[in-house]
Formats: C-alpha cells, structure tokens, sequence
C-alpha cells in the first residue's frame, strides 16, 4: 500500500505541491442486533480508498478516491494540488506546520480475542439470551447490539514518514424501553446510546456481563412509568459513568479544541469560551478537578499510536488543580502557542482530511473515595445514571443534559427513584461546584464512538476517563 | 453513467443463489470549500462509489455495503451478504424486498453547472462572500458544498430505479466584536447559492446585532427565519416514522387524527416536490408517495418502508421511504413541506408586541421524544422585536419546548418558503415559545 501512497507523493510533488501527505484506509464493520426476541439487523461494511492532503503555494488542498487503480490516484493527487491552488487566491500568511521527526514505524493495537473471529450465531445467542431477560410485562422494545470495528492505515509523508497502524474495537449495549399512555422510559446497560466501546477484542463484551442486567433495567424502566417526577430547584449531584464522560466530553473536550478557539469551526460547530487569553489564568473548576488529554490509555477507544499527521501520541495536562492550562492542538494551529504539535488531528476514513480530535479526555481520580462515600456525605442530592438527552450552546458554555434515571438522596441515603431527569448549568460554574471526585477505584474509561464534528461530517471515536463526581447546589428539573 | 451503474447493480444481483437480493449504488463527487477568517482554509474533493446488499434467504437477511472500483468488488459484497444471511437468524416479521412498482417521471434534477465546477469557480465563488466581509469589516467563515451523484436500485423481483442529481449548500456566519449573522441558500444549481446576497444578508445581521442586551429567559412570541423553524421541523418529523409508531416511542401514538397544531398547518412530504432535493424513488426503489403529516392541523399520516406497512395493522402499502440498508432507523420523510401561508416575513415581525426574532438553532435534542420535548439555543443573529419592529440584539437563550404544543401555537406562516436541508418552509410566527436559561454572548 505504501506503493500506492508514494504513487500519490510523486504526482502531487511534480504538479508543484511542496509538502504531500497520503493516506491509504482500510475500514471494516461488523454489526448484530437483536430486537424484541429476534435478530434485527446483521450487517457488515467496508470501505477502502486513498485520501492526498497536499500544501501548494502556502494553502491546503485535499482530494479523495476509493478507486486504487495508479492512474485514479495520480490524478486525485493532481487534483488536490489544483484545489490547493484555489485555496492559494485568498491566502493571508502561508500555511507554516510545526516540526515533527519523520517516524517510520508498525503500531497494531491487537485485541486479545478478536470480535470478528467470533461466531455470529454466538453473538445473536448472547443478545437472544439479554433479551430474554428483559421480557418484563411493561416493556414495549427489547434491543441489544454488537459491534466490531477493524482500521488498517498506511499514512506516508512527503518529509519522509511511513506510518502503518492497526486498530481492532468492540462495542455493545442493551436497552429496554417500557411505555405507556402518553410516557415512554428507557434503561440501558452499560451506557446509553448502543453501551460501551473500547480498542479491545471479544473479551470487553465477556466482562460486560449484559445478561446478568437483563432483568434489572427492564424493571427499572417499567418502574420509572411511575416513578416520581424531579424536582425543580437547585439541589446536589453526583454524576456516574457515562454521564460524567459526556459531561467532561461537551464542557471541556471541544472547547479546548484549538481549531474552534482560533475560529476555523466557527460556521458549524462552533467556537469555544476558552480564548487564547484565558491560557494558564482561568479558573476552569473547583482544585478537585484535574484533567489530562490521553492517547496513550492501553484499550481506550480514543488511543492510537500516531495521528493523521504523524504526530506520536501524548498526555497533555488540559486542567490542572482547576486552572485551564493546555488545547488540544495540531502541526498548522500549535505554533500559535508558541509550541509543537500535541498530536490530535485524526480523520475520519481516506475521504476526510484531519481535523482537531480529542484523544481521550480524562478526569484524573480525586480523593472522593467510593460512590458509596459521595452518596453518605450528601443531605439532599440527586445520584444520575446514562444519558438521554444532551445540548451545549456554540461556545460550550449552557448546558442542558437529560439522564435515563436518578434517585433521590436524603440525609446520606438513597431515598427513591426520580423520572425524567435533568439538569442545567453554566461551564466553569459547574466544575467550580465540583467538591469531590471518586478515586482510583472507581475509575472507568468510557467510550464515545459517534463524536461529530466538521464539513463534511466526520465522525470519530474518542473516550473518557471518570471516576463518579459530586457537583453542589446545580439546577436541577428543567424539562421535565 | 446511468446505464452504467444500473447494470452493474442488476448484474450482481441476477448472478447472486439467494431467494431474494437488492443492491443500492450510490455513486458521486461532493466538493466542500470552507473558509474562516476570511480565508479557505479547508478545501476538498471525494469521488467515491459504495454499495450496499441485502440478501433474503428464508427469513434470514444479510447486509453488506463497501466501497468498490469495479464489478469484483461488488461481488465480493455479495458474497459477504450472502455469508452473512447464512447465518443469521430469521426475523419473523419479514416478507419480502419490495415488488416493483411504476416510478414516475421526475422533475429535473440536474444542474449542468454543478457538473462542470472546478475549483477556481468554488474559489471565486467564495471570494464573493470574502469580498463582503473585507468590505464591511468582518471576519467570514462558512463553506460551499457541491454534490452530484447518481442512486440506483435494483433487485431480483424486478425493481430496477436509476435517479441522479446534484445539490448545492452555501453558509457564512459574519462575525464582528460582540456579534455575528448567519444566512443560508441551498438548492440544485450553483446560482441557487446566491453568494453576495446571502453573505450581505449575514452581514447585516452582524452589524445589527452590536451591542446585545441582555434578556430573561421566559415565554416570547418568536418569529423563525425559515432556516430555523427547518430545523425545528426536520427533528420533529421523525416522529412520523411508522417503526417509532410500532414500538411506542412516537408522539404520533397519543395524537394520531387529533386537532393538535393550528387549523392553517399542513405540513406534506413529497419526493416529487421541485422545491425540495427531489428524490423519485426511496432506497427500495419505491416511489416516494405523496403524505399528508398534519392536514389542516390535525395529525394525519406516517411514512413507511416495506416492512413496517408489511407488520402495520392492518397491514398497509409502503409510502416509498425506506432510508439507507440495513435501514435499522425506520423510514423518514426527507421532502418536508409547509405549505404557505400570507404576508412577508416583516409582516410576521410587525404582528409581535414583544418577542424574538431567531436567525439559527443549535445543539437542538430531544429532551423525551414521546413528548417531542426538545432543547436548543440560538445562534448567530437573535433580535428582540417591540411594537413590530426589530429594536436590537439580544445574548442568545435556551429553549426546553413541547414541540407539538408550539405548532399549536402558530399565529402565522409566512408565504415565501425557502429550502434548507429535508424541510421546505416559510418563517413561522408562533405565539409563545418557552425560553428557559440564558447566556452572556
Ligand atoms: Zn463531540
């Protein structure tokens, strides 16, 4: 495949380009699912092409084909570089890119069992055996899937990298949705939105255990029919699992993107709060809270060896005892910083050119102890699980997030279940009312496999690090 | 190209052992020029062709897609398909891919100039927004998108459907100190873009948007420019999805015949629609029928695929629309229409006592589906209106609204539509819309 890519080299250096890089993508997907006591959808995808990112006269060019034949991925290079001329005719500075060391290097992230070796009928009999037992009278759509990801990447630079990297992931999830006249209430397991997702192999789905959670969120969303509505007012929270990642995801992962900070997201996704001003000065959150942007995380679905600019990847401090301290950068937007590149542009697929991705954004454990410790130390509170709804304005500052279910905690006790579940608030307001955060012990990296962002769409898989966290006197029981 | 694409789609599926099979092809060139900071600053170009099979054996269905080159490729799709069918367990409910049926003529999809755009034009193009914005003193970022492609089905009962167009998308948000506009065109040429005027219109949000007040969060009467009230809708709309109607998880199964929305509000799908990116046949290569959703304000339709009209009671015909296999969402209208009512958008403005004028949604979610909650902000060009009259800029708020209460609520329906994604729409004039937090920008 390297062939291929210095193919597209060559044509894009003779058509005038003076800085080329290609990449060749392999992607494959499997996906099970199974709905109501019977498979749904068994389904695989691939897709395999070429992507040329090129600099010519100062300005960018990219161009993309899935056809490999020599003389289609000569002409996409050519192609590339007339587009990146074009892009020349409104250039104010010249497009300068931080140095990296031109690496030449194999990285296989290989899961230990590998998902797409294991039988489809043996996934369907694992789902067949969740939907089981989430047939609790009450529920109207029983729903469990499987899924499997293979990512094989060739990148080659004109500075000299020759980069091939594999990378194997697994996901899956039940949920149960019971209805009634005019109500409808989901539970799932382990996280909402299709459940957990990892660079690992079979094995995640083993240690999941979905079967043994059958049962229970089919009850829990029955129960929640009938549960107490939440209360409106300002009230303690406590935030688990895939919850908080989310949270950390919307309210610290994209605004310390540095494309949206330097405006170039400006028209879609939008901008950040963070402004290069507030660098090392603002205070993000209470000292609790420490966060770090990770791609080294052994199994995390937001880990890979090199980006798609070859750039290795890092851990970088983002807040440090509450004081916003680092972006997520790449090679064109960190000399605005003074700096090199921290290694977060990632495409996705041979038919997008890179952009600022998070890696994965992790609240560090704190000193909270056990969940069971954050739940004693609250009088009046709300404990939130999985994730319904989510908003976040364009600066990533208003926040409205809807979980699936919480319970009430009253003088240190959990006291009962609460239907409908939100709440709302302002970024470093929040975080600066984070007053504990579990430790070690309760620390979980969650993936989150549909990150959308750019033009075209790009969607990427990114993941976060937390341990349950307690957030004082928040706005609570908004949309009910 | 047509004839081309629509062989190898039949061929592969003639070849194939299975009871049943169905390839979709969808083949195409889509150019995104984006710019920020008055500068391009990503500019790219994709041809890619993908297909996607679904193969019936017994009741067992396979689905394979892939990006292929040539005819081997779309064997090795096949065959995958076929693996996969193998061993997948039956789905009780299913009956059949679908029979085919007579697809009618469609209105003109193709525009030449989209055909023949090279970069340079995209740049000049471009240039011409960049051209406002140094004018006037702003900052620009936005995109140009250019698509054309070509949809063809086949499968082995007969249906052999072939449809290409081309689509064009021009956004910019004009930014100044404290403020920004954002303005849109969309359509099937490159002139549908309308780049000066547009990015002039953005422009004038941004200078009229200097010095924002700030507001409290509370019920307002809002005026939605048409690109927002689209956005409203297209997010709305799943709920007229038949699967989410059969699993209980859509509004449309407590309001199903009900007076819900005002008298004057109907709201169509249709395919054939030349105000809308028209789309004769669905991905079963099934004509996209006419549906009336909200007739005269009550709530009156669905739209299907195969399969939910096959497990609908009592069974029903599809309404052509089937979305991208394994099409595990359920159908979608993709063809909105809001049919037009009287007076111009200021007309609308000079109705409201005091409320806003909103230009852009963002971030909007469903808070609870069922109830068609939803959540979202303004963006880029929120106005305060007095005494029918626009008296400012305000910082942009949160809404938490009971969609289908709203639509309850119009007051008016503009009579000039514009196109911007699924949703074809005049401005709405809605009564009372329930803001509830704020923001400082
Ligand atoms: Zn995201």
């Amino acid at each position: 495949m390297y062939r291929i890519a210095e193919l597209a080299l060559g044509a894009a250096q003779s058509a005038g380009a003076t800085y080329v890089d290609a990449r060749v993508v392999h992607k494959s997907r499997q996906d099970v699912q199974v709905k109501n006591g019977a498979v749904d959808v068994v389904a695989s995808a691939h897709s395999a092409g070429i992507g040329v990112r090129v600099l010519c006269d100062g300005a960018w060019g990219f161009a993309a084909t899935c056809d490999m034949a020599d003389a289609a991925v000569m002409e996409t290079a050519q192609q590339a570089v007339e587009i990146a001329r074009a892009s020349a005719r409104t250039m104010i500075r010249p497009v300068e890119l931080s140095p990296v060391d031109a690496a030449v290097d194999e990285v296989s992230h290989q899961a230990a069992l590998d998902p797409f070796q294991v039988p489809i009928a043996e996934k369907i009999d694992l789902l067949l055996s969740c939907d089981a037992a989430m047939n609790v009278p009450g529920v109207a759509v029983r729903q469990g899937s499987v899924n499997c990801t293979r990512e094989e990447k060739w990148f080659a630079s004109s500075e000299g990298a020759r980069l091939w990297q594999e990378r194997i992931a697994t996901g899956a999830g039940i949920e149960a949705t019971a209805a009634a006249a005019g109500e409808v209430q989901r539970r799932s397991y382990p996280a909402s939105h299709g459940g957990q997702k990892a660079c690992r192999g079979w094995e995640l789905v083993e240690e999941l255990a979905l079967q043994d959670h059958g049962k229970r969120v089919a009850t829990e969303a029955v129960a929640l029919l009938d549960a107490e509505p939440c209360p409106q007012g300002k009230m303690d929270i406590i935030l688990t699992g895939s919850q908080l990642a989310l949270q950390v995801h919307e309210t610290c992962g994209h605004p310390v993107e540095l494309d949206r900070v330097l405006g170039t997201e400006a028209s879609f996704a939008g901008r950040s709060f963070l402004t290069l001003d507030k660098l090392c000065s603002l205070r993000y959150g209470s000292e609790v809270v420490n966060i770090v942007a990770d791609a080294t995380v052994p199994g995390a679905l937001g880990s890979f060896g090199y980006d798609d600019e070859g750039v290795p990847a890092q851990r970088v401090r983002i807040v440090c005892d509450g004081v916003f301290c680092g972006y997520l950068t790449s090679r064109e937007t960190a000399p605005t910083l003074g700096r090199s590149s921290n290694g977060c542009m990632r495409a996705d697929g041979w038919n997008r050119s890179p952009i600022i991705r998070m890696t994965n954004i992790n609240l560090l454990p704190g000193g909270g102890g056990a969940l069971a410790d954050l739940i004693r130390g609250t009088d009046d509170g709300l404990l939130m699980f999985e994730n319904r709804s989510w908003s976040i304005d364009d600066r990533r500052l208003n926040f409205q997030f809807g979980c699936e279910l919480a319970y009430r905690i009253q003088g240190g006790e959990i006291a009962g279940m609460v239907r409908n579940p939100s709440y709302q608030g302002n970024t470093p307001e929040f975080w600066g009312a984070c007053d504990a955060v579990c430790g070690e012990e309760e620390w979980q990296v969650w993936g989150v496999p549909n990150c959308g962002k750019g033009e075209p769409m790009q969607v990427m898989e990114v993941g976060h690090g937390v341990a349950p966290a307690r957030f004082r006197q928040v706005t609570v029981g908004v949309a009910r | 190209m047509e004839q081309e694409l629509l062989e190898l789609a039949q061929t592969i599926v003639s070849e194939c052992q299975a009871d049943q099979a169905e390839a979709v092809v969808q083949d195409g060139t889509e150019a995104v020029s984006r710019f920020a900071n008055n500068v391009l600053h990503q500019n790219m170009q994709e041809w890619s062709r993908r297909i996607d099979v679904r193969v019936l054996l017994g009741k067992r269905v396979g689905c394979a897609s892939g990006t292929v080159a040539d005819l081997d490729d779309a064997r090795r799709v096949v065959a995958k398909a076929t693996e996969l069918a193998r061993v997948a367990g039956e789905i009780p409910d299913f009956e059949s891919f679908a029979e085919p049926q007579p697809i009618p003529e469609a209105p003109p999809a193709v525009a030449e100039d989209v055909i023949q755009c090279t970069p340079a034009q995209r740049g000049a193009l471009v240039e011409e927004a960049l051209d406002v914005a140094r004018e006037r003193s702003l900052a620009a970022a936005g995109a140009l998108s250019v698509r054309s492609g070509t949809l063809t089905v086949a499968n082995s009962l007969g249906v052999a459907a072939v449809h290409s167009s081309t689509a064009t998308h021009f956004h910019v948000v004009m930014q100044d100190e404290d403020s920004a506009g954002y303005a849109s065109a969309e359509g099937r040429s490159l002139a549908d873009t309308r780049v000066r005027e547009v990015a002039e219109r953005a422009a004038d949000k941004a200078t009229l948007g200097r010095n924002p007040r700030h507001i409290k969060a509370e019920p307002l009467a809002v005026v939605l420019e048409p690109v927002a009230a689209a956005e409203l809708l297209d997010m709305f709309s799943f709920g007229f999805n038949a699967l989410l109607y059969q699993e209980q998880k859509s509004f449309v199964c407590d309001y199903l015949g009900q007076q819900a929305c005002t008298s004057f509000l109907n709201l169509t799908d249709d395919g054939l629609d030349p105000r809308t990116n028209v789309r004769p046949f669905d991905f079963e290569g099934l004509p996209r029928r006419r549906v009336e959703l909200i007739k005269d304000g009550a709530i009156s339709g669905l739209v299907h695929n195969t399969y939910t009209a096959a497990r609908a009671k009592p069974p029903t015909q599809s309404t052509g629309h089937a979305t991208q296999p394994p099409g595990r969402w359920g159908p979608l209208p993709r063809n909105l229409i809001v049919s037009p009512g009287e007076g111009s958008l200021e007309d609308l403005i000079a109705r409201v006592d005091r409320g806003l004028f909103i230009s852009r949604i963002h971030y909007l979610n469903y808070v609870h589906p069922r109830k068609t909650i939803l959540t979202g902000m303004t963006r880029e060009g929120t106005f305060l209106i007095e005494q029918g009259q626009i008296t400012g800029a305000v910082h942009n708020l949160r809404f938490t609204e009971r969609f289908v209460d709203a639509l309850g609520r119009i007051a008016a329906i503009g009579c000039k539509g514009e196109r911007h994604g699924s949703v074809w729409t005049p401005p709405l004039l809605i009564e009372s819309f329930s803001f509830t937090s704020e923001t400082e920008f």
